[in-house]
């Protein structure tokens, strides 16, 4: 098994516990980021991940920023990646089980690492068990993004990061 | 503003307690619920209505876990979707994500909590600023689709 983790500045010390709770079980990790806490942009490292997963170059992902919305967005679009957003076993289970969840989000600042182990052992223990019903679902999800050039597009954010740069984004 | 709800068969009553709320506070709300639509045709028909109006109008849609809904919601260009069970995240994804649409599970969520959620997601201000950037990357990532 082979797993992508990313995350933005508010939670790198959750997903280094993260990286660390995988790696304990076997897993192995690549860990897209971000690695400190210098402020930084969620989609930077939700567009990674999902670009892992989508490519097949990983299994599974997991992402987390301070709710996981934004994180979770950014993964969600890019073509054929299903992420999930939870607090709540369940929730993990049934994204695994009948939509065949391949991310699993959370939010750092509103779930403890406790229930953060919790989901992701739900999410790997839980199998999709095919049906052509599940499938079509699948299909119809996948297909609401036909082409995705974004998908691997390294250059992608560099502009908007010059106007950064510029100080033209400000509170 | 308008609300743009819709549910899967399934959530059906959650979605009218949400109706109902919003009607007694003065909420214009276009319910776009038909019979037996399962969670992917009731997140097109909100989704479909939100994007005329993006950025003033909002959309919740109501299926069994959230989940579902979620998946197809955020694949849309111009949709920033929080699939959401607590209302701190209500509050935090308005204020930081500047979201549109939201899901919720009826299986997951009881009344009272929906409720807290759908009056902060409502009421909730997008401070723009330093988030801006984020919410551009998020609509690069969607335009070149």
């Amino acid at each position: 098994m082979k797993m992508a983790v990313g995350c933005d500045h508010i939670v790198t010390e959750i997903k280094d516990d993260v990286v660390k709770y995988l790696k304990k079980k076997g897993i192995e990790v690549i860990d897209c980021g971000t690695y400190d806490k210098e402020r930084t942009h969620y989609p930077i490292y939700g567009k990674r991940v999902g670009e892992k997963v989508s490519t097949g170059e990983v299994d599974l992902g997991i992402v987390l920023c301070g709710t996981g919305v934004g994180i979770t967005n950014a993964c969600n679009k890019i073509k054929n990646v299903r992420c999930v957003l939870t607090q709540d076993v369940c929730v993990a289970r049934y994204a695994r089980e009948e939509l065949n969840a391949n991310v699993l989000g959370f939010g750092g600042r509103v779930s403890g690492m406790g229930m953060i182990e919790d989901l992701i052992d739900a999410f790997l223990k839980t199998e999709y068990h095919p049906t052509p019903e599940k499938d079509a679902v699948i299909e119809a999800i996948n297909g609401l993004i036909q082409h995705d050039p974004a998908c691997g597009k390294e250059d992608l954010f560099d502009d908007l990061l010059e106007k950064w740069d510029r100080g033209e984004y400000h509170d | 503003m308008k609300v743009i709800i819709g549910a899967c068969s399934e959530a059906v009553n959650l979605k009218d307690v949400l109706c109902e709320w919003m009607n007694q506070q003065g909420i214009e709300v276009e319910d776009v619920t038909k019979e037996s639509m399962n969670f992917f045709e009731a997140s097109e028909a909100v989704v479909k209505e939100v994007l005329k109006n993006k950025d003033e109008d909002r959309g919740i849609i109501v299926d069994e876990t959230g989940a579902g809904a979620f998946m197809c919601a955020s694949k849309h260009n111009g949709i920033i979707c929080a699939q959401l069970n607590d209302e701190h995240s209500a509050k935090m994804t308005r204020d930081h994500n500047n979201a549109n649409v939201i899901t919720m599970g009826c299986r997951v969520i009881g009344t009272g909590v929906a409720i807290g959620i759908t009056e902060r997601f409502l009421k909730g201000k997008y401070s723009a600023g330093r988030h801006k950037i984020r919410i551009d990357m998020l609509d690069r990532m969607g335009e070149i689709s």
